[in-house]
């Protein structure tokens, strides 16, 4: 059995912190206000150090070249849920690699063996990505 | 089971959760039915496709949740292994689902469940 | 790493099947010229067979293995034996017949495509891992093959709305019961280790949801005084398990989706649906009464099986009666013929007939793939551009405008009704016999008495084709490729109504007392197949 340990754990020694139920919250509460301190740093200092000279472009809110107002039940062209999907699709593969990745170091004499099936297992997904390639599906027009 | 051996493998959590630590096992199980059952009325209340089919990944997810605190509380990774499974099935299950309401979107300009009715004998 | 390969050795039917289906996708991209077409359907089938093959050689020896059958695989998650084998090679004829009846109509559609028979064997294959599987994960997994392909193969007519309005609804509820199934697993899976660790077992590297554990944990479970059967998270576990392989089965009351679904559906969808579908949803079936009603304290669920069976002979029956399209009737025919099985699964689930019971379940699995398949194969065959004859008044007088077709589909029907000579009759009564031996004498009677109501509607077709004067000409026939899987599917109808034996080797009706244990399948000379055949009642026998 492989080691899951999870690191960010490892500091809550059951001896030392279960007496509490509150206290094996403290990683989550250190966490929070490191995120909000890093946030408000950013920010803060972009305000005191740089040069602030805004036109109405500037102004409005950053949002990937989309025009960040308009109506709630914009319709987006069906070609973008063909690209979620497929993204979807291959993306989610990937979990299957993270415990393989894991236990791979501790596969002792049948490391070559793993290897052989997990190639076995990205050659099926090369067939669909041949497949859906070849069928125009990644063609935007 | 030689305790030693369990907390080596499993950190504290294992050896937490069972002993009253963190978060009791049951609290993870109600939380999961509350939503496999909201999930459920969901499907059958809305009239949406795409909303029900929201639903039916929140019922998805409550057996992940379920699945990962049942494996974590008794020290066992088939729950894990098992919810990955259902995650990725999840994921085909969008990609189809996706497809054929676009295909019946390109044929009828709606969704709605209500509209699907050419079928009633 | 010698394991793993005795694995791909065992289950090398569904793999060799994914494979083909694989190739058939790749090749279908660029096939466009008619030869080319040809070929997919063809291949298909070559492929079919030979996996049929294969799956009954592995399933008859395993190399290197000759003691340990039925052999485990895959940490214990899959398994072998004659039964699996019989779904197997099952499944492989009902996806064979499908690809022989559905080139013409995909044609006529336009939508011949290799997708069809690549989604086909994918389903196929996913229905022969359900039956192989050992462990709920894969039977999972199994499942979610089969019904992914089936979502697609039924909007795969994609310029029609009632194809596309088919999927939507089959696709939803599919969906919808898949959770449930899920979930049960889920809570299966807490239950089990909860009672193995209560008795403090070994919790590490083992797999909570293997079929091989969970009867293990029942009987030790009720050994230590806190039985398994009586825990709210397992009692949940398994009515949500019932419910989301109910809805694939379409047991009542999960049934509301199958008229519509398979009457939009592509015809050969319908037909393979019809079929496959059930196959790996009994095969599940099969499995979890196995492992979980042979131990003590089952009579709730013996007493719900009862109640779904009751129900579902009932309600397919008296639906179908109603029913004037066609393939709505057949629909609700097999609604019906679900109950049928669940009957013999609940005979199954009883020690002392359970493995003349799943005999009974296996045959008339075969016996309803052919005739029912058959008799859809004859809907395409007589249908012509622009559409089948739906209706049951267009196939009025059809024996004096194309006697060979009426005379198939009548065949067919008159299986599906069970009158002798006909495996559908052999199948009944092979099933009711197991009630009756399992003690389970009340569904038995009442399994007689719907079925003689069913009656009613499979002769009323039979009289308008051959009473009544005929209305339609039936030009131009579709021929081809279904009216030899119709007439294939008849003739294996009558052949294993005439000689069921050929097959199985049921047990004289008056044994009621005899030691149930006979051959799967007929066994080659000198091997032993009993302990094979009669390990899945007791699962733990080799472990």
């Amino acid at each position: 059995m492989p080691n899951f340990r999870d690191p960010s754990l490892s500091v809550m020694e059951p001896n030392v912190l279960s007496n509490s139920l509150l206290n094996s919250y403290i990683p989550v509460l250190v966490m929070g206000v490191a995120a909000i301190a890093l946030a408000a740093a950013l920010i803060g200092l972009n305000g005191i150090l740089g040069p602030s000279r805004p036109n109405p472009q500037k102004l409005s809110p950053y949002e990937c070249g989309v025009t960040p107002i308009g109506s709630a039940r914009e319709r987006f062209p069906i070609k973008f849920y063909l690209i979620a999907m497929l993204f979807i699709v291959f993306d989610i593969e990937t979990v299957f690699m993270y415990p393989w990745a894991v236990t791979y170091i501790h596969s002792g004499g049948m490391m070559i063996f793993n290897l052989i099936e997990m190639l076995l297992f990205v050659g099926i997904l090369f067939v669909g990505y041949y497949y859906v390639w070849k069928r125009g599906a990644f063609e935007w027009e | 089971m030689n305790p030693a051996v369990q907390n080596a493998n499993y950190g504290a959590l294992t050896s937490l959760m069972p002993l009253g630590g963190v978060v009791p096992l049951t609290w993870y199980i109600t939380l999961a039915s509350l939503l496999f059952i909201t999930g459920a009325v969901g499907v059958l209340v809305k009239r949406n496709p795409i909303v029900i089919f929201m639903c039916v990944e929140l019922m998805l997810n409550a057996s992940n949740l379920a699945l990962i605190a049942f494996g974590r509380y008794l020290g066992n990774s088939g729950g894990m292994m098992f919810s990955i499974f259902v995650m990725a099935v999840a994921a085909a299950e969008v990609a189809v689902g996706l497809g054929i309401l676009i295909s019946i979107f390109r044929l009828r300009d709606s969704i709605s469940v209500d509209e699907v009715n050419l079928m009633r004998g | 790493m010698n394991d793993t390969l005795q694995g791909i050795w065992a289950i090398s039917g569904p793999l060799f099947v994914a494979i083909m289906g694989m190739v058939v996708l790749v090749i279908g991209l660029g096939e466009t010229s008619p030869a080319g077409r040809r070929f997919l359907p063809l291949g298909t089938i070559l492929g079919l067979v030979a996996a049929g093959i294969l799956t009954l050689v592995s399933s008859r020896g395993i190399p290197n293995m000759p003691d340990v059958t039925p052999a485990r695989f895959f940490g214990q998650g899959m398994l072998m034996d004659d039964v699996g084998g019989w779904f197997c090679v099952t499944l492989c004829l009902a996806a064979a017949l499908t690809a022989g009846m559905a080139p013409a109509y995909l044609e006529e559609k336009r939508i011949n495509n290799g997708e069809f028979y690549a989604l086909l064997l994918f389903a196929t294959c996913g229905a022969m891992l359900m039956a192989l599987a050992n462990d709920l994960i894969n039977v999972f997994v199994g499942l979610e093959i089969l019904s992914v392909s089936l979502y697609i193969l039924c909007g795969f007519s994609r310029r029609e709305l009632r194809s596309e309005e088919a999927a939507v609804k089959y696709f939803l509820l599919g969906a919808f019961a898949s959770a449930f199934f899920v979930f049960g697993s889920a809570l299966i899976y807490g239950a089990v280790g909860i009672a193995n660790r209560a008795i403090s077992l070994q919790q590490e590297n083992v797999s909570f949801t293997n079929f091989d554990i969970i009867s293990e944990a029942l009987q030790n479970s009720a050994r230590s005084g806190m039985p398994l059967m009586s825990s709210p998270l397992f009692v949940t576990g398994i009515a949500l398990i019932v419910v989301g392989l109910g809805f694939k089965a379409s047991l009542v009351p999960f049934h509301s989706y199958a008229p519509d679904v398979y009457e939009g559906a592509p015809t050969p969808v319908t037909a393979f649906m019809s079929a496959g579908a059930k196959l790996g949803a009994f095969a599940a079936f099969l499995r979890l009464s196995h492992a979980f009603l042979a131990s003590d304290g089952a009579e709730p669920y013996r007493l719900v099986l009862w109640t779904l069976a009751a129900a579902t002979m009932l309600v397919g029956n008296v639906l179908a009666m109603r029913q004037t399209n066609i393939k709505r009737m057949l629909a609700c025919s097999s609604i019906a013929h679900a109950g049928y099985l669940l009957v013999g699964i609940l005979a199954s689930s009883h020690g002392s007939a359970s493995l003349y019971a799943t005999q009974s379940v296996l045959f008339y699995l075969l016996a309803y793939t052919l005739m029912n398949l058959g008799a859809f194969a004859v809907i395409i065959w007589l249908g012509r551009n622009g559409g089948d004859y739906l209706d049951i008044r267009d196939y009025a007088g059809l024996a004096k405008k194309q006697p060979l077709a009426a005379l198939t589909l009548t065949i067919c029907l008159l299986s599906l009704a069970g009158i002798p000579p006909t495996a559908g009759f052999f199948g009944k009564l092979y099933l009711f016999m197991a009630a009756i031996r399992s003690g389970e004498v009340s569904i038995a009677v009442i399994g007689l008495v719907i079925s003689a109501i069913g009656l009613f509607y499979y002769l009323n077709l039979i009289m308008q084709m051959y009473l009544r004067e005929p209305h339609l000409e039936f030009e131009e026939p579709r021929e081809g490729g279904a009216k030899r899987a119709a007439i294939l599917a008849a003739i294996l109808t009558i052949i294993l109504g005439v000689a069921p034996n050929l097959l199985v080797s049921p047990s004289p009706a008056g044994e009621m007392n005899a030691p149930p244990p006979v051959p799967m399948l007929k066994t080659r000379p000198g091997e032993n197949t009993l302990e094979r055949g009669s390990l899945p009642i007791e699962p733990n026998a080799n472990r």
